[in-house]
């Protein structure tokens, strides 16, 4: 699958379509389930899927799809994406898909790494994203997947830091304190600080389920740059985790995205041009919501 | 609960969080390839040779775009 990058620019959906105010909340997924049943023919259900791990930059949210579908026996929910633990900024992991048996899915965020595992479709971008990296994502999924299309990506695309964009679900921040990108339902993760400027980016926010994202951690005050750990994204179903704050050379450890979606934070660096074996944030896990 | 890992052809297709094994299996097929992440390190794109899991081997990011450049 070739991914145009002039296609990903992060944008507000034409139509914000919300929960039916017919139907009330029934179930919370955050694990496999299996032998479910309902007693409706159709059921509503919000998918997300598992947020993005996290390195230096901000992991991205996972992908929220919503709508009507057959009433259905199992669901299945994405694994959040692990986080950097190797200071070498390349071994975050992306979260995984999650669906509902009779056929909506949305998949997982995009990690935070500097070589990022790009997202299935639907989820968000993690915060570094070049176009030498984009080549490789896959999916199982096709578009007409989603019964309403809901999850698009939203992305943080650039090579020298800043916030991630908003979207559905928010995308990553990229290099340099940069905030993660709100989202609808799910917010993407914060950067770690920069040299010059050692304060971490904060998660972003789930706007339509008001959850927040964490805040990034504070730099070291002798302005050596030393930072903090980014703040993780708001889930779906919970806030995000606040960054580590960074004495000395300790780098604070990244905020964990909330359960079903957020992006981890990123780790701090030691201002030296160096990272420190602080690890970035875990992304949250998915989720499945059933209304009816 | 636990990580588990969903195999196709030799790849990590998907991470998914479950209660345990028999449930992961049962939900996403009687047939798939499903392996417990007992370091909840993987993730999508691993390689897994039937035994081990291995990472993929990603490009360096360009000096201008590293932290703490």
């Amino acid at each position: 699958m070739t991914i145009n990058l002039s296609s990903l620019s992060g944008s507000t959906p034409q139509t914000i379509i919300g929960v039916p105010n017919t139907v009330n909340l029934r179930a919370t997924y955050t694990s496999t389930t299996n032998g479910l049943s309902f007693p409706n023919s159709q059921v509503y259900v919000i998918v997300a899927g598992g947020g993005g791990g996290a390195a230096t930059y901000g992991g991205g949210a996972g992908g929220v799809t919503q709508g009507w579908v057959p009433s259905f026996t199992s669901v299945v929910v994405g694994a959040g994406g692990n986080a950097d633990t190797q200071s070498n900024n390349t071994s975050s992991n992306a979260g995984g898909y999650s669906y509902v048996s009779s056929g909506l899915a949305a998949g997982g965020g995009g990690s935070g790494s500097s070589a990022p595992r790009a997202p299935y479709l639907g989820g968000a971008w993690g915060g570094w994203v070049n176009s030498n990296n984009i080549s490789s994502a896959s999916s199982i999924f096709t578009a007409s997947t989603y019964l309403t299309a809901f999850g698009g990506t939203s992305n943080y695309v650039g090579t020298n830091g800043g916030n991630g964009a908003f979207g559905v679900s928010g995308g990553g921040a990229g290099y340099g304190y940069g905030v993660g990108g709100a989202g609808l339902y799910a917010g993407g993760g914060g950067a770690a600080g920069s040299n010059t400027n050692g304060a971490s980016g904060a998660g972003g926010v789930a706007i339509v389920v008001g959850y927040s994202g964490g805040t990034g951690g504070t730099g070291n005050t002798s302005g050596n740059g030393t930072s903090g750990g980014g703040g993780g994204g708001a889930g779906i179903v919970a806030n995000g985790g606040a960054g580590g704050n960074a004495p000395g050379n300790a780098a604070g450890n990244g905020g964990a995205g909330g359960a079903g979606g957020g992006g981890g934070g990123g780790y701090g660096n030691n201002g030296a041009g160096g990272q420190t074996a602080a690890s970035g944030g875990v992304g949250g896990s998915g989720a499945v919501l059933v209304y009816y | 609960m636990a990580n588990f890992a969903i195999i196709s052809n030799g790849a990590v297709d998907n991470v998914i969080v479950a209660d345990n094994l028999s449930n992961a299996q049962a939900a996403v097929s009687p047939f798939a390839t499903v392996v417990e992440d007992t370091d909840f390190k993987v993730g999508v794109g691993w390689r897994y040779d039937g035994t081990n899991f291995v990472e993929p081997v990603y490009a360096a990011p360009a000096a201008q775009e590293t932290q703490g450049a």
